[in-house]
């Protein structure tokens, strides 16, 4: 760490009821419904204060009971139970059942439905609903991995034939949805009915969308905010922290920044390539300057935020002439020539895109850096793989079975990945599971699939009187349930 | 007359079928489409496929083309596929900022650049005239958004005497609305004035060139009259013009400053329209401000007509 940015701990005083928090986030998200965009603009405004799931996860990573007030799990993961919270009531009054439940996992089990991340349900066979207040859920296969995906955003859960969500998000959450303004902003306010009534503490909440950086900052500073939530930089952090009044909050995320590699595509489909990529690449320089030092260098597709995390920085150890020797090897002797694809919306992928074409200069890789704006990276990269390398942060956790999928844009194909994550998904034993995760880095690193880089920092910037926020990100949530303002 | 205003009436409808045209094939041809950017970094091709039905990406693109053609000329800009409302409903909230943004940014530019011009040519050659013209070259290099970021780092975080960026709306009363516009209106509308300023002064001196301006020198009719009347009143005619594009220009080129000042205005949601691949929303922003333009355009040429004598439309 370069400068000593304090990690204000929550305030021992007892959180105040009320209050208009107004929170500035980067990116305005194309609809609010988690269940309909992947979009982290919408899962950080949405998930956990306007829609809930059955289960939620904590900063620290544990997984508790939203909806579900309980739940048992056969021995051999092939049966979830849950008993849900009697009494809930969605925002437009009406009451939460398993009827509700058992509408959406349909739609999550339809192909036909635009649910995203479909994978994440696929293993089950039947939702049954007993009752009003029971939901068994009966699997094809066992799944452990089940009630970790339940805390995801993907599996909020809105009043059944309810249509209208990415417009107007109806839910059981501790704030209503009270109007988006287009351009603009997302106002929430206090669900008074809320199944736990001691919270929210705030009123209501605003989030709103500026583009500019600089503009994020002068409007804290001036007072026009409350706080920078949702992809605040270190360079924010580090303008703020010295004035008095305002407070930094740091801590780690799940998100894993990579160089793609285009692992169809000659010369990165020989695994000598690609480990010379990964010998050449210094991590330590790389996050300085992208990030100002701030983020943790890795070395496989996990964070150490996630679960089964296994430190692999030292598998290719910064080596540039181990890098010419593989490219030796590989026949390319007198050099190489690639294309670097960075999505310019994203100021740390094109720092770290110069500083890796840099690195790769120096062991005779000539790097072409192109920009590309998102909806091509989406299409062409993403969507039709055709590129060489690209730089991007996975933001979602435990995302690590992108590697089972051989038409993911790494174009990676190795049968015992796949072996290693259907075992780990039904394995029901913690402490084998965690075996099989850590094979399933060390296999991915020793295939050299992608350069991996960092785990990237998380921020927020708020006025000093602002209290409850998440130390850590585990997902993608501005969760403002327990935030409080002290003024 | 009427020949002339039914001619100009067709130019109106022909130029506003050429820039949608232009602009549908346009964003047709982009890689990208806004299935993929509302399902994000989801590979699941079903979802995919799923979700292009839905918003009738599906059909082949002369299809599109057509049925979209067919509603426009119904007057019926269709529904934004990105931010689920009316295409028209959008536009009408964006132009309550848009508009005031840009008359505040042209009174502003007018208010300064005119008198600054007139009399920079009047004391050609003079201390003032330096002043002027320097101070206008000044304003022409300063990039407009960093013009702005200075604004509210003086006037808001410092001073905090207006708001940092962000429109509350006019339900909030005049007062709040015209504060959160007054920065965005000065940052645009001070390189707009360097530009007019230096404008109208070589307009002016083209004027003070004249014979009949020497000849009203003579006559002795007084200094102020000679300005106000012989040479404002004939320079106007390339005033007018320049002060009608530059309408046209704020109308559509403030997305630079809405972003500084994150104001929901026209330009912002061509951007976002553009960036989403979301055709019936950019369909619609491009027809209204070609419309705009083209009309204001109409406009000029009826001051023209007003203001000199000697033309006349057939």
């Amino acid at each position: 760490m370069l400068l000593g940015l304090a990690s204000f701990a929550q305030a021992a005083a007892a959180p105040v009821r009320g209050g208009h928090l107004v929170v500035v986030q980067s990116a305005e998200p194309p609809g609010l419904d988690p269940s309909a965009t992947t979009a982290t603009a919408a899962t950080a405004i949405v998930h956990h204060n306007v829609l809930e799931g059955l289960v939620k996860i904590t900063p620290e990573g544990e997984i508790v009971p939203a909806l579900a007030e309980s739940w048992t799990v056969s021995p051999d993961a092939t049966e979830y139970v849950f008993r849900l919270r009697r009494g809930v009531l969605f925002h437009d009054g009406r009451p939460f059942t398993s009827a509700d439940v058992k509408a959406k996992f349909q739609r999550a089990l339809d192909p036909a439905s635009g649910h995203t991340n479909q994978l994440y349900y696929a293993a089950v066979e039947s939702v049954e609903t007993p009752d009003d207040y029971t939901v068994v859920f009966r699997m094809k296969a066992p799944d452990a991995e089940f009630l970790y995906n339940l805390t995801r955003p993907d599996s909020v859960i809105g009043p059944a034939g309810y249509d209208r969500q990415a417009a107007h998000p109806v839910g059981t959450g501790p704030f209503r949805f009270v109007e988006w303004v287009r351009g603009s902003h997302v106002r929430l306010e206090r669900f008074e009915q809320y199944w736990d009534p001691e919270l929210p503490y705030l009123d209501g909440a605003t989030f709103r969308f500026v583009a500019d950086a600089n503009a994020q900052v002068a409007a804290l500073l001036a007072g026009s905010v409350d706080a920078i939530a949702g992809a605040a930089t270190a360079e924010q952090a580090m303008q703020v922290e010295r004035r008095p009044g305002f407070k930094v909050i740091q801590g780690p995320t799940t998100s894993t920044v990579i160089v793609a590699l285009n692992n169809s595509r000659p010369p990165l489909d020989d695994v000598r390539v690609r480990r010379a990529l990964s010998h050449a690449i210094n991590r330590d320089e790389i996050i300085l300057g992208a990030e100002f030092g701030f983020g943790t260098p890795i070395g496989s597709h996990m964070t150490p935020a996630e679960p089964y995390y296994t430190d692999l920085t030292g598998v290719y150890p910064h080596d540039p002439a181990k890098a010419r020797a593989l490219l030796a090897e590989a026949g390319y002797a007198d050099g190489l020539r690639l294309t670097l694809s960075l999505p310019h919306q994203y100021t740390y992928a094109v720092r770290a895109g110069e500083l890796v074409a840099d690195q790769l200069r120096r062991v005779g890789v000539q790097v072409d850096i192109e920009l590309v704006e998102w909806a091509t990276w989406l299409s062409r990269i993403f969507g039709e793989a055709d590129y060489d390398m690209t730089i991007i942060g996975h933001a979602e956790p435990m995302d690590i079975s992108i590697y089972a999928n051989p038409g993911y844009y790494f174009r990676y194909d190795n049968p015992r990945v796949r072996e290693l994550l259907d075992a780990a998904r039904q394995a029901g034993d913690e402490a084998r599971r965690a075996e099989l995760y850590a094979e399933l880095q060390a296999q991915l690193a020793e295939d050299a699939v992608n350069v991996w880089l960092y785990a990237r920092p998380y921020f927020v910037l708020s006025r000093a009187d602002v209290h409850g926020w998440w130390e850590a990100l585990p997902m993608v949530i501005t969760d403002l349930t327990r935030v409080y303002i002290d003024r | 007359m009427r020949s002339y205003v039914l001619r100009r009436a067709l130019t109106f409808l022909i130029t506003i079928w050429l820039a949608a045209s232009l602009s549908f094939f346009t964003l047709l041809v982009l890689p990208g489409d806004p299935a993929r950017l509302i399902l994000g970094v989801d590979a699941n091709p079903q979802a995919l496929a799923a979700l292009e039905r839905q918003l009738g990406l599906d059909a082949p693109a002369l299809v599109r083309y057509g049925r979209w053609l067919a509603d426009a000329a119904r007057l019926d800009l269709g529904s934004s596929l990105v931010y689920h409302l009316p295409v028209a409903q959008l536009i009408g909230q964006r132009l309550q900022v848009t508009l005031p943004l840009a008359g505040l940014a042209l009174a502003l530019a007018t208010g300064l650049g005119v008198p600054l011009g007139l009399l920079a040519a009047h004391r050609r050659g003079g201390g003032l005239d330096a002043l002027v013209s320097g101070l206008a070259q000044i304003g022409l290099a300063l990039p407009s958004f960093w013009l702005g970021i200075f604004l509210i780092l003086l006037f808001a975080v410092r001073l905090n005497w207006l708001p940092a960026g962000g429109f509350p709306g006019w339900d909030a009363g005049w007062g709040p609305a015209l504060q959160a516009l007054l920065l965005p209106a000065a940052a645009l509308g001070a390189a707009r004035a360097a530009s007019l300023t230096r404008i109208v002064r070589a307009a002016a001196l083209d004027v003070l060139g004249r014979d009949f301006v020497r000849t009203a020198r003579a006559k002795g009719v007084p200094e102020a009259r000679v300005l106000s009347r012989h040479v404002l009143r004939n320079a106007l005619i390339t005033i007018s013009t320049v002060i009608v594009l530059e309408l046209g220009q704020l109308l559509a080129g403030a997305v630079i400053i809405e972003q500084v000042f994150s104001l929901p205005g026209l330009g912002s949601l061509a951007l976002t329209a553009v960036q989403s691949r979301d055709l019936p929303l950019t369909q619609g922003v491009v027809v209204v401000i070609a419309g705009a333009i083209v009309f204001l355009s109409f406009v000029n040429d009826l001051l023209y007509a007003y203001l000199d004598p000697r033309i006349r439309y057939a």
